[in-house]
């Protein structure tokens, strides 16, 4: 039994994957972070020509930074409002409508804790890229392994592997797939940003068609209430 | 150990009904859902799911609202705290019990 109620909880959970509203917005989202990875890669050739020691180089760089944090930030706040307005209109009617708790907020750190917190990342941050680079430079692994595609490529996998065992869905562990070969293909073009532009937009594009093909089989599977005026559920 | 199994015997038998179990499942998952949602994945008629959360209400384990959404009419259900505590006071018993019989095996 009390299986079963572990089953009751991970189905009320993965209902919000059930019409592929999820995989359309995240696709989206890569494909318009692709974009706008090519553009700031434009901004950062742009300033190829100044000197090195040129204020400008700096000031882009800095202006690349903030522009990429923005588009993540402003980003991930329009998926989730994207997708509960879509559900509002397609979902609810059709199969109910469900309120997820929002995450708990985890306390804000005090200003040693933040700061420890930074000298962490970067300190882990800069092992990390110490290991990469002897592990490139001995040879052991082939250097498109190592690559930001193929990084950004593993990490999606990794997530989207956790999500299907987490919410029982077998089609994310083919997504997971999906990724790796995408990135793959996209370091095949290049190592760097234009790679993982090409892996965004690639992963991107994957998404769209997963969550058309979820979405067109939910449509099919559940029509329109037609009992209720209105759509309504007769509580 | 025993004790461990012999505490089934005290569970809420409000909850412990199997129909109104899936429902506190359900609402204990989720911030609140509406009736349409529960009716789907209860797979009871209206009447009946009408009847279990009304007994729920009337223990304090539920709070049912209803409101308009523009022109629909919409019945959301949500669970109280003390349905919460509920809940998990009886997943936990069940936890106990199922540990104590494995350790019989």
């Amino acid at each position: 039994m009390s299986s079963d109620i572990d089953q009751v909880i991970r189905r009320t959970r993965r209902y919000w994957y059930e019409d592929g509203f999820a995989e359309l917005a995240s696709g989206a989202i890569m494909i318009l972070a692709g974009i706008g990875i090519a553009a700031l890669y434009q901004l950062i050739l742009a300033s190829e020509p100044l000197p090195w020691d040129s204020p400008w180089r700096w000031v882009i760089a800095l202006a690349v930074v903030v522009a990429a944090e923005a588009l993540a930030v402003v980003g991930l706040r329009r998926l989730r409002g994207g997708v509960e307005a879509a559900k509002q209109r397609v979902t609810y009617p059709r199969t109910g409508y469900v309120a997820y708790s929002p995450p708990p907020q985890p306390k804000p750190a005090s200003l040693p804790r933040r700061v420890a917190g930074f000298v962490l990342i970067m300190g882990v941050s800069m092992v990390a890229g110490s290991v990469v680079a002897r592990v490139a430079s001995s040879g052991l692994l082939p250097i498109w392994l190592l690559s930001m595609p193929m990084s950004m490529g593993l990490l999606a996998g990794f997530a989207l592997v956790i999500l299907g065992r987490r919410m029982a869905l077998p089609r994310f562990y083919g997504l997971a797939v999906l990724s790796v070969l995408a990135a793959m293909l996209a370091a095949l073009g290049d190592l760097a940003f234009v790679g993982a532009m090409l892996y965004l937009v690639l992963m991107g594009l994957v998404l769209l068609a997963s969550g058309a093909i979820v979405l067109g089989r939910y449509l099919r599977v559940h029509t329109p209430p037609e009992d209720d005026e209105g759509g309504g559920d007769g509580g | 150990m025993a004790d461990d199994y012999r505490g089934m015997l005290d569970a809420d038998r409000l909850i412990h009904e199997p129909a109104r179990l899936v429902i506190t499942t359900i609402l204990y998952t989720v911030e609140s859902a509406d009736f349409l949602y529960l009716l789907r994945e209860t797979g009871l008629t209206k009447g009946n799911l009408s009847s279990h959360l009304s007994k729920l209400e009337e223990a304090g384990y539920v709070v049912i609202e209803k409101r308009f959404e523009g022109k629909t009419p919409r019945t959301l259900c949500r669970l109280t705290e003390a349905g919460r505590a509920a809940f998990e006071d009886y997943r936990q018993r069940l936890k106990r019990a199922a540990e104590s019989l494995s350790g019989l095996g």
